[in-house]
């Protein structure tokens, strides 16, 4: 009974002790953590002007943000907005995107190439203001698509096209755009039959459904009879 | 990658002083599309690379059937007959095609509007100062002494059009000169 008694008390006493300690450990790592944040507040402060001008010192900026769990962009109220004005930046560089996007929307069915996107938002922003980069466009985009707004970044054999249509790509649709980029912009059923293993119903429907949401131009000129399927943003 | 300029601004080309747009290669272009939404804007940019080459390269008057421009020899493809009409119909809904007249299927395209160059041709007599002189219609259309005017290499037919109009507005005379096939004209 007594034995008893002794080992319930050693098990409280441990876990006391077990508990006092990871306590202070994280006493020690937030304490750390505040330190680092200090430090780099200091450092954002510091190199506020390179940090608003140079896009890759930005994106370093920002691998060493997201690398102890700082995001930058997440408020526009926070310290750091208000310090580097960054809320601001991606805000409007958010709604350069979204503009470009919807005017080349009829022609493209709401997908475009990031490098695109990029040269249009800057031929928007106009020579006054320094370019930005494709990461800082890839940083508005995701930030936008947290938003709920449609809008992806999605990999399409070597390439990363912006989607700004709401809906999804099915796993079929990707791998024809897949095949589609590997050949030059365009492919035919039988390519696909071929390649993917598809029926060819199967192939018509997703072709179809590609075509319906105006990202698939067709062409029957070609001398051997086969209708091809062109994707401008592919080519 | 497709150039930011894919769709709207001019490079490449067949030689010439015409710049065509990069749509002009992409073969798709020349097939009509199903999709109605692809398909307007499809008509929209042939619309508007008809009327910049119409205006660049002084075409007054062109045959469906036989268009140059609806070839790309470059990339083997041409428009097939429904998509030539389709083009037209759509040029002729926005008021910058007319039939020819004459039977065929040729068409008057009209990089101006008819009013336009009433008004141009009657500045330009005015400027000129050739009110009260007799000329040729196909002096109008072909002199060389006017190569420079906007209206130099109109189609006598087109140039009958406009003449008409501003006869019944009384600003022009126009009868029958001494050849048969000859019209005069007279600036009032």
């Amino acid at each position: 009974m007594h034995g008893l008694k002794q080992k319930q008390t050693a098990k409280t006493h441990y876990r006391q002790v077990g508990e006092q300690l990871a306590s202070e450990r994280l006493a020690t790592m937030e304490e750390q953590l505040s330190k680092f944040r200090k430090v780099l507040e200091d450092f954002a402060f510091r190199h506020k002007e390179d940090i608003k001008k140079d896009p890759i010192f930005r994106k370093h900026f920002h691998e060493m943000c997201a690398s102890i769990g700082v995001d930058p962009l997440a408020s526009n109220k926070g310290m750091w907005s208000e310090l580097l004005g960054f809320g601001d930046f991606y805000y409007e560089l958010g709604v350069q995107a979204v503009e470009a996007c919807m005017a080349e929307r009829p022609l493209n069915g709401g997908l475009m190439e990031i490098e695109e996107l990029v040269v249009r938002v800057n031929k928007r922003r106009g020579h006054k203001v320094d370019a930005v980069s494709k990461d800082d466009v890839v940083q508005a985009i995701r930030k936008l698509g947290k938003l709920g707004s449609g809008f992806k970044l999605l990999n399409i054999g070597t390439r990363t096209v912006v989607q700004s249509v709401p809906g999804e790509l099915n796993r079929d649709h990707n791998q024809v755009l897949s095949q589609a980029e590997s050949q030059g912009g365009w492919v035919r059923g039988v390519d696909l039959e071929k390649s993917l293993g598809f029926t060819p119903d199967r192939v018509q429907q997703a072709l179809q459904a590609l075509l319906n949401e105006g990202q698939a131009w067709v062409d029957d000129g070609h001398e051997d009879g086969e209708r091809r399927y062109w994707f401008p943003y592919l080519s | 990658m497709v150039d930011s300029s894919f769709f709207t601004s001019s490079s490449g080309g067949a030689g010439g002083a015409f710049e065509f747009p990069e749509i002009y290669s992409y073969p798709p272009f020349f097939t009509l599309q199903p999709v109605k939404e692809t398909r307007e804007k499809q008509l929209a940019s042939w619309r508007d690379l008809i009327v910049k080459y119409a205006r660049s390269e002084r075409v007054f008057e062109f045959d469906p059937k036989t268009f140059a421009l609806f070839e790309n020899k470059a990339i083997q493809r041409a428009l097939n007959e429904t998509a030539r009409q389709a083009i037209v119909e759509n040029l002729t809904e926005r008021g910058l095609c007319e039939k020819a007249g004459g039977g065929g299927g040729r068409v008057h395209l009209l990089w101006k509007s008819l009013s336009e160059w009433e008004a141009y041709l009657l500045d330009w007599a005015h400027r000129t100062g050739r009110r009260e002189d007799v000329l040729t219609v196909d002096e109008l259309c072909t002199s060389g002494e006017l190569a420079t005017e906007e209206f130099h290499g109109m189609t006598k037919g087109l140039m009958e059009k406009v003449l008409k109009r501003l006869e019944k507005q009384k600003k022009v005379m126009l009868f029958q000169g001494s050849d048969q096939d000859d019209q005069g004209v007279k600036f009032l």
